[in-house]
């Protein structure tokens, strides 16, 4: 048996134009269209799933894949992550996620740190 | 003359499927949603941007109406993405322009349009470390904190082989 971790980060960037009767969305037209990606990760073991309310901060080592979710559904406490000792942090308000890879190389891992502002409820997948 | 949009945004979102395999008597290979995990995993959110961009090279599309002259004052910029992708050979920032270094990135996506396993894609968001991998076929998308993720941290660079990349960087 052998473990594997698919995912897709989508997004759909929009412009307001405001007509007479109202403002309406459209595409982005200097983007033109909706961007997709979908791959494999490098992680082969998925940890178990931790979901949780945020107390105090949280640092995953040896992390190939990572997956946060800000599992809240209304507010502003929002969660930050720092990969690998950026320093930039990554903010995720309520429903938000990031999912992706980390690590300098196809086969390297790194720290992964989450903080927040107030205490959301959060879900978390480490792969390695 | 075109009517300029009044308020920008980028709807996002992430979907990751843990699976599980097992062989089959006659070798074929069959996966199922990773038994610890039980079941899918994402999120959906919503990046408000400026509605005025600092330049046209923001993300690397080319609308059909872009022009130099739509450029600004950013015009003698040299865009990075003309042809609507960027080859990444070396160690590459997505801001080009000087003026904008300091401002902070309220929304990045990066996809990695290389093919090939040699193609993957590592980011960095402090312009000297590179802790992000993006594999071949693979995207990224994050929101900064509005504070310390800057436009000038933003750099891509190869990790074997050259590959391409479709981008937006928005403040």
């Amino acid at each position: 048996m052998a473990d594997r971790i698919i995912y897709k980060n989508h997004c759909t960037p929009q412009e307001k134009l405001a007509f007479a009767g109202g403002d309406r969305w459209y595409l982005d037209s200097d983007c033109g269209r909706k961007l997709t990606g979908n791959c494999e990760s490098k992680s082969t073991s998925i940890g178990t799933p931790v979901i949780n309310t945020f107390s105090s901060t949280i640092n995953l080592t040896s992390v190939k894949f990572v997956h946060v979710r800000n599992t809240d559904t209304s507010g502003s406490d929002y969660l930050l992550l720092n990969i690998g000792s950026m320093g930039a942090l990554i903010k995720l308000s309520p429903g938000e996620s990031f999912s992706s890879d980390v690590g300098s190389t196809a086969s390297d891992s790194t720290t992964v740190t989450i903080t927040a502002s107030g205490t959301p409820d959060y879900e978390y997948i480490k792969g390695a | 003359m075109p009517d300029p949009a009044t308020a920008r945004r980028v709807i996002f979102s992430t979907y990751v499927s843990p699976q599980e395999s097992l062989v089959t008597e006659e070798g074929v290979t069959k996966y199922a949603i990773e038994g610890g995990a039980g079941r899918a995993y994402g999120g959906k959110g919503t990046a408000a941007t400026d509605d005025t961009q600092w330049g046209e090279a923001w993300t690397s599309m080319n609308g059909p109406q872009q022009f130099w002259e739509n450029m600004d004052s950013n015009w003698e910029d040299e865009g990075v993405g003309w042809t609507g992708t960027q080859t990444i050979s070396t160690a590459t920032s997505l801001n080009v322009d000087a003026g904008s270094a300091s401002a902070p990135v309220l929304f990045l996506y990066i996809r990695n349009l290389g093919t090939d396993s040699d193609q993957s894609l590592k980011v960095s968001l402090d312009g000297t470390n590179y802790k992000i991998c993006i594999p071949p076929k693979g995207s990224l998308s994050l929101r900064g904190d509005g504070t310390t993720l800057q436009m000038q941290h933003v750099k891509v660079n190869k990790v074997t082989s050259n590959t391409t990349i479709e981008f937006i960087i928005a403040k």
